[in-house]
């Protein structure tokens, strides 16, 4: 009990510390969701499962910077792994462990951007519209506003990242019992070739200007142009 | 207005434009951090609180441009105003910088940095996990540090005259090109690659058919482009329920 409760802590801490660069840079630069899975990967000795969480959430996080919070996904894939990792659950990649893990990251990710954004409409406006900053004096009043802002962002990460962790260790552990007896390696395979791919094929999609994924398909005729030579 | 902003004064304003973003909403978007950011100098431009707060309006206006080249518009509206110009011309000049910024940063940052460290990053991948990772943070961040730290600098020496300046080493011809070459290396490291993990359970036939399919899933996907988060969770739930059941 204790040992999951200091767990997340850990979570509510390093995620709301990690979601602050997103919150008020609004560019993640430093946390990217292949960083932050690999690192989760390396420390738990499960580097091949935390690259294939981190290429895959990577790739979908270049091509489509709206709709999802990349940054809390990353967390939540990359906590997930860590504690999953911590209680000796094997994660490999396109198991159905590995997939929920995914799948509950992307979700979490698209549902809190949701919510963001609404709470960004109306409770943020109204805060900021309360406070009537324009009419202070000595512009003390900026600096208290956005403290106030860094410390809300602060908790309301932390609670995301809790919640996001929890709900993808959860389904990671309950999708590790129930399929234990004959797991499907062809399948898993495929999955777990199939989702980067997808990946790509987001990122070219993204790139503007139609012509774009025909300059990366000339990369891939060159490819098999030298792979047919060698 | 005779005082003399140092080195530190406009590092101040760098490093706090870390948090430019922590107050936007829809309405005012970055104009509350803006003004946050600049404080430290502004206050040292205008000791006198009633000067203060009529500069301070000067940026009471919806602001939005890129979070990691809002340095050079900082400074260079730091110049204008140690400079004493019109409030007309401050704000003009704000309105007009911050959109071109926006574009430039968009394009550049998203199209053509995120995109070409990760297809390094993919070609770095052969050396192990950890050259990725290190490719990943030094390639995107030598960047994004430079321009935001060198960024009000370079605004400030520049100041009304930085956004042409800017352009001419990050136009929309240099951008294009630069997308046009990642693109094709994107395509070559990404199918080696694919081949390489491929070969294992899949025969060489299928290589070329699932490429095509690949970027003609690009392609819709360029053409409904939320399309992405509906059609992955659907085949990762699918992917689930049928492990269950069989």
């Amino acid at each position: 009990m204790v040992q999951a409760l200091s767990i997340f802590a850990a979570v509510f801490v390093v995620g709301a510390m990690l979601l602050l660069e997103r919150r008020c840079l609004g560019k993640p630069a430093v946390v990217q969701p292949l960083v932050l899975c690999l690192i989760a990967g390396l420390l738990q000795g499960e580097s091949t499962t935390g690259l294939w969480l981190g290429i895959s959430l990577q790739l979908l996080s270049m091509g489509q910077s709206h709709y999802c919070n990349w940054v809390l996904a990353a967390i939540t894939a990359g906590g997930s792994v860590a504690i999953l990792g911590a209680y000796d659950i094997l994660l490999v990649p396109g198991a159905p462990a590995a997939v929920a893990l995914l799948l509950v990251s992307i979700l979490v990710g698209i549902v809190f951007d949701f919510i963001d954004r609404k709470l960004s409409f109306s409770r943020g406006n109204s805060v900021i519209a309360g406070a009537d900053i324009w009419k202070s004096e000595s512009g003390e009043e900026f600096s208290r506003l956005i403290y106030r802002m860094v410390f809300r962002g602060f908790l309301f990460g932390g609670m995301q990242s809790m919640l996001g962790v929890g709900l993808a260790s959860a389904l990671g552990y309950a999708m590790t019992v129930l399929t234990s007896v004959q797991p499907h390696l062809f399948v898993q395979q495929i999955v777990a070739l199939l989702v980067p791919l997808f990946g790509v094929s987001v990122t070219l999609g993204s790139l503007s200007g139609r012509v774009f994924p025909f300059y990366a398909f000339i990369g891939v005729a060159v490819s098999a142009g030298v792979g047919g030579i060698l | 207005m005779t005082a003399k902003i140092t080195k530190t004064d406009l590092l101040k304003v760098s490093a706090r434009l870390m948090l430019i973003q922590s107050a936007w909403t829809m309405q005012s978007m970055q104009s509350e951090g803006f003004v946050f950011c600049l404080m430290p100098v502004l206050r040292k431009l205008f000791p006198d609180n009633s000067k203060l707060r009529r500069v301070i309006n000067h940026f009471h206006l919806p602001i939005n441009t890129h979070p990691f080249l809002v340095s050079i518009l900082a400074g260079s509206i730091l110049k204008m105003e140690s400079e004493g110009q019109s409030q007309r011309l401050i704000i003009s000049y704000l309105r007009t910088a911050m959109t071109a910024l926006a574009a430039l940063g968009d394009s550049y940052f998203h199209a053509v940095l995120a995109f070409s460290s990760m297809v390094a990053v993919l070609a770095t991948l052969i050396f192990g996990a950890v050259a990725g990772l290190v490719t990943l943070l030094v390639m995107y961040n030598a960047v994004h540090f430079l321009i935001r730290f060198a960024g009000i600098f370079i605004g400030f020496r520049k100041g009304d005259a930085t956004i042409s300046a800017l352009g001419k080493w990050i136009d929309s011809g240099k951008t294009k090109l630069l997308r046009t070459l990642t693109g094709i290396a994107g395509g070559f490291v990404i199918s080696m690659i694919f081949t390489k993990m491929a070969q294992d359970i899949l025969s060489l036939f299928w290589i070329v058919p699932i490429a095509t399919g690949l970027v003609l899933v690009a392609f819709v996907l360029n053409l409904k482009r939320s399309l992405w988060a509906y059609v992955l969770p659907s085949f990762l739930l699918l992917v689930l329920i049928s492990e269950v059941l069989i």
